[in-house]
């Protein structure tokens, strides 16, 4: 039933406001998380796109 | 020949509009059967209040809808032939005038069986604003993939009858999982979707087309709405557990992943705003606009809901609330899931 764009956009919220800090563990949780968002975002536009239904 | 079958526990509230319905359908059933299940109220008496309409008591069932469809099929069963369709539908179920129709149009097609797309009935302030709009979407989303759903509901669908006496055969000759010999699974949490699994295990085919529209309830409070997802998320899971993975299975473990992935970054995000007074806010344009395509996103998929519920997801943080507590409950069911824990309904 759910079908997870909200959380996907989570993902964007939690790139935004973890801080890009160049090194460590914060920064791989910030490029995963972004990456995600990234890949959602293309997940979702298509989601959008007009198509036709049975 | 097609015959409806309505599971019926205590449902004198809501059964005498789910019969209207059904009996006011341009392709009307041959027959119409309410099965009394352990019903104290006045269930008898509304259904019989309505012509041709038969009903059927259940003797000793303990396991709820499963079984005492099992106890109504058992008994029908010798007068079904290869032409019989059988419908079954929830009490508290509307369907859509063209319903049956075009159901029947389906499986003359060659499916053998073809569920419902449900909405929400009004009702239950916000809290019900929110199943309508998540309804919606899941009907838009089944739609856009041409009919082919993940699980034929249990609020209503329509069985070949060949197919279902497969399924019952399969399981007395032990080729399906599970221990149960009837039609359907008696010792599940969701034997909609675990007849669904079944039928296509064996072969059939299966479609939810957008024709077949139906509205059914809403759940009135966060306590039932945390119950009835707590038993759709950990039934769905066991039966999973349960087919194993295969072929069949791989889009529904990929489900699970995908839902998985979303409750830990929920966590994150909940946990990086938390430690926001330590580590600073960082909102960079970059976010806020790929932010914009999830709130498009979230307006876009319920416009068929009006400009009001289109405005709602477009703010996202609402409904956002709503999804967060989804995943609180699905977490839980992993939880109990993990631990063995019984659930029942």
């Amino acid at each position: 039933m759910y079908t997870g764009a909200t959380t996907l956009a989570t993902a964007t919220g939690a790139a935004a406001t973890l801080p890009y800090t160049g090194t460590g563990g914060l920064t791989l949780l910030w490029v995963t998380l972004g990456g995600f968002a990234v890949i959602a975002a293309g997940a979702a536009i298509r989601r959008m796109l007009p198509r036709n239904e049975a | 020949m097609i015959v409806a079958l309505i599971p019926a526990h205590n449902e004198e509230a809501g059964i005498g509009a789910c019969l209207d319905a059904l009996l006011a359908q341009t392709c009307p059933p041959d027959l119409v059967v309410v099965v009394l299940d352990n019903c104290t109220d006045r269930t008898r008496e509304v259904a019989e209040l309505r012509p041709n309409v038969e009903t059927f008591e259940t003797r000793l069932n303990t396991h709820k809808k499963a079984g005492a469809l099992n106890q109504a099929l058992e008994y029908m069963a010798p007068w079904f032939d290869h032409n019989t369709r059988v419908m079954v539908l929830d009490a508290d179920s509307i369907l859509a005038p063209d319903f049956l129709a075009e159901a029947v149009r389906h499986l003359d097609r060659g499916y053998s069986a073809c569920g419902g797309n449900f909405r929400g009935q009004p009702g239950a302030g916000m809290l019900g604003m929110f199943q309508r709009n998540e309804y919606a979407r899941y009907a838009r989303d089944v739609a856009r993939l041409k009919g082919r759903c993940l699980v034929l509901t249990g609020t209503a669908t329509v069985f070949t009858w060949p197919a279902l006496r497969a399924v019952r055969q399969a399981r007395q000759a032990d080729t399906l999982p599970g221990s149960s010999t009837g039609f359907y699974d008696t010792d599940v949490l969701t034997e909609d979707n675990e007849m669904t699994f079944a039928l296509r295990t064996l072969g059939y085919t299966v479609i939810a087309p957008k024709g077949c529209y139906l509205t059914t309830e809403v759940m009135p409070t966060w306590r039932a709405l945390a119950r009835q997802r707590l038993r759709w998320k950990r039934g769905a899971f066991e039966n999973l557990r349960q087919y194993g993975f295969n072929r069949l299975t791989a889009p529904y473990w990929g489900r699970q992943l995908v839902s998985l992935v979303g409750i830990i970054i929920t966590a994150v995000y909940l946990a990086s705003l938390a430690a926001a007074p330590v580590l600073g806010i960082h909102i960079a344009p970059l976010w806020m606009g790929v932010s914009l395509i999830f709130m498009a996103e979230r307006a876009v998929t319920v416009r068929e809901r009006g400009w009001k519920m289109m405005l709602l997801g477009f703010i996202l943080l609402p409904e956002m609330l709503y999804d967060i507590f989804l995943q609180g409950v699905q977490a839980f069911a992993y939880m109990t899931a993990a631990m063995n824990r019984k659930e029942g309904w």
